[in-house]
């Protein structure tokens, strides 16, 4: 059994601050997935580990940007469904506060 | 003339590339952090710990990400430095080795056409001077190229070692699932603060948007959650959702609040409505035997307003599906969780409901049964 309490404002941030980082994790698999990254490299063992290393996550990439924002989503789902019943709640006390 | 060939690359360019990665993992390390900070923010109820649950793989993976971007710069790095000195080394040895046989060819047509004896010995002294130079050369060039494929598979082992993280199949998985179990725990609301009327309201709101977010989150496929609710329809707290999905453009909670009212139930968990389901099958079954048993007797009043029961719930259940699935095959993501929502609100609700009108019906017949026995 859990307690319930919840500040909107901050669940809100919080989305807004997944949202970004879902952004980055997608900036990140943009910057880390093309094929430059073996560039002025002699073709050799190196040259293919470091495609494994960097590339080799790319599979993941999409994935993980796609959860990170749908958690984004989650989270401001949430922070505007507690808004709207904290202010109707608000509103059927009498409003203001 | 034999000629040795170079070491290819750029060590410039593999710097750039090591920077760019370093840039990378400062990004991912720098996210991990905001991802970390985030754990600070209030949000205990049931949804917000299912949430902090997935959350936290966030950091482990960025950290691992930062790591694996992050070594393979430095790793660059210092093959760039190799690569550099190996080149230099490789290409003196080239020139060397080409200047010694252009020497070799040089001294040899000259002893060729050299008709004095003495002269001609001493040509072919330079001659072998210069082969054997040539062939210091080429063992230097041999000696370099062997060197830079140690550092080359040196390198190659450390980047691999690099992938020996958990980056690997599970994270998307880890990602997707963690906190599913936190899911299906109860859900009690306690007073707390400003929010304290949603001990009333509240506990439908939050039940109704955990099945929300795991339909927004995929979590499981919804036409399992669809045949959980498909006996329990068209409640009217449901079919406010149900309106609010349609028109596309009425937040979740705001339609949840009203539409469901006060008199919804206390307590209500995914759980409950698991369990509310489970009656509510029963009842759909002790309907369907009641239908039968009003077709046999069809001529009494009871049995003829059982079936007329029995049918408007049919018709019921067959639009609202129908307009439900529709919704959630062509929907938006907040037009699939207020379908959701509307399920669970249904759960919570009709069964209750319609076992009072079984109870009702059952009784009006019972009596009917009495007065024909008299």
């Amino acid at each position: 059994m859990s307690s319930f309490s919840v500040d909107p404002a901050e669940v809100l941030a919080v989305a807004r601050a997944v949202e970004d980082a879902a952004a980055g994790l997608a900036d990140l698999a943009a910057g880390s997935g093309d094929d430059r990254v073996t560039d002025g490299l002699p073709t050799g063992a190196a040259a293919t580990a470091l495609r494994e290393v960097v590339g080799g996550w790319r599979r993941q990439q999409g994935a993980l940007a796609r959860s990170v924002a749908g958690l984004g989503d989650a989270a401001r789902l949430a922070g505007s469904a507690y808004l709207a019943v904290e202010s109707e709640v608000t509103g059927s006390m009498g409003g203001g506060g | 003339m034999r000629s040795l060939p170079r070491l290819e690359g750029d060590p410039g360019t593999v710097l750039g590339q090591a920077a760019r990665l370093r840039a990378l993992a400062d990004r991912a390390e720098a996210l991990r952090d905001t991802t970390l900070g985030l754990r600070a923010a209030r949000w205990d109820g049931p949804a917000g710990v299912a949430f902090a649950s997935r959350l936290a793989v966030l950091p482990p993976v960025l950290g691992e990400v930062a790591r694996r971007l992050g070594g393979a710069s430095d790793e660059l790095r210092g093959l760039a430095g190799s690569l550099e000195d190996l080149q230099r080394r490789v290409l003196a040895a080239v020139l060397a080795h080409e200047a010694a046989w252009l020497e070799v060819e040089q001294w040899a047509r000259r002893a060729s056409a050299e008709p004095d004896e003495t002269l001609r010995a001493a040509h072919r002294a330079a001659e072998r001077e210069w082969a054997r130079a040539g062939a210091a050369a080429a063992t230097a060039h041999h000696v370099a190229m062997e060197e830079w494929r140690a550092v080359d598979a040196r390198c190659a082992a450390a980047l691999r070692a690099l992938t020996l993280d958990s980056l690997a199949d599970t994270t998307a998985y880890r990602l997707w699932h963690a906190g599913h179990d936190v899911l299906a725990a109860g859900v009690s609301v306690t007073a707390w603060g400003p929010l304290k009327p949603l001990s009333t309201l509240g506990a439908v709101g939050v039940a109704a948007m955990e099945v929300g977010f795991r339909v927004a989150w995929d979590e499981g496929e919804w036409s399992g959650i669809a045949l959980e609710s498909v006996l329990l329809v068209a409640g009217p707290a449901s079919s406010t959702l149900r309106k609010a999905a349609a028109a596309q453009r009425l937040p979740l909670g705001r339609r949840l609040v009203r539409g469901a009212g006060e008199s919804l139930l206390d307590g209500v968990s995914p759980r409950r409505i698991l369990a509310e389901r489970e009656a509510a099958k029963e009842l759909a079954d002790a309907l369907a035997a009641e239908r039968a048993a009003a077709v046999a007797r069809v001529g009494s009043a009871a049995g003829r307003r059982l079936l007329d029961a029995r049918l408007r719930v049919e018709q019921a259940v067959e639009q609202a599906l129908r307009d439900d699935v529709r919704t959630l095959r062509r929907g938006t993501a907040e037009q699939r969780a207020l379908v959701a929502g509307a399920w669970a609100v249904d759960g919570a609700t009709r069964a209750g409901s319609v076992a009072a009108k079984v109870r009702e019906a059952r009784s009006t017949r019972a009596g009917e049964a009495g007065e024909v026995a008299r």
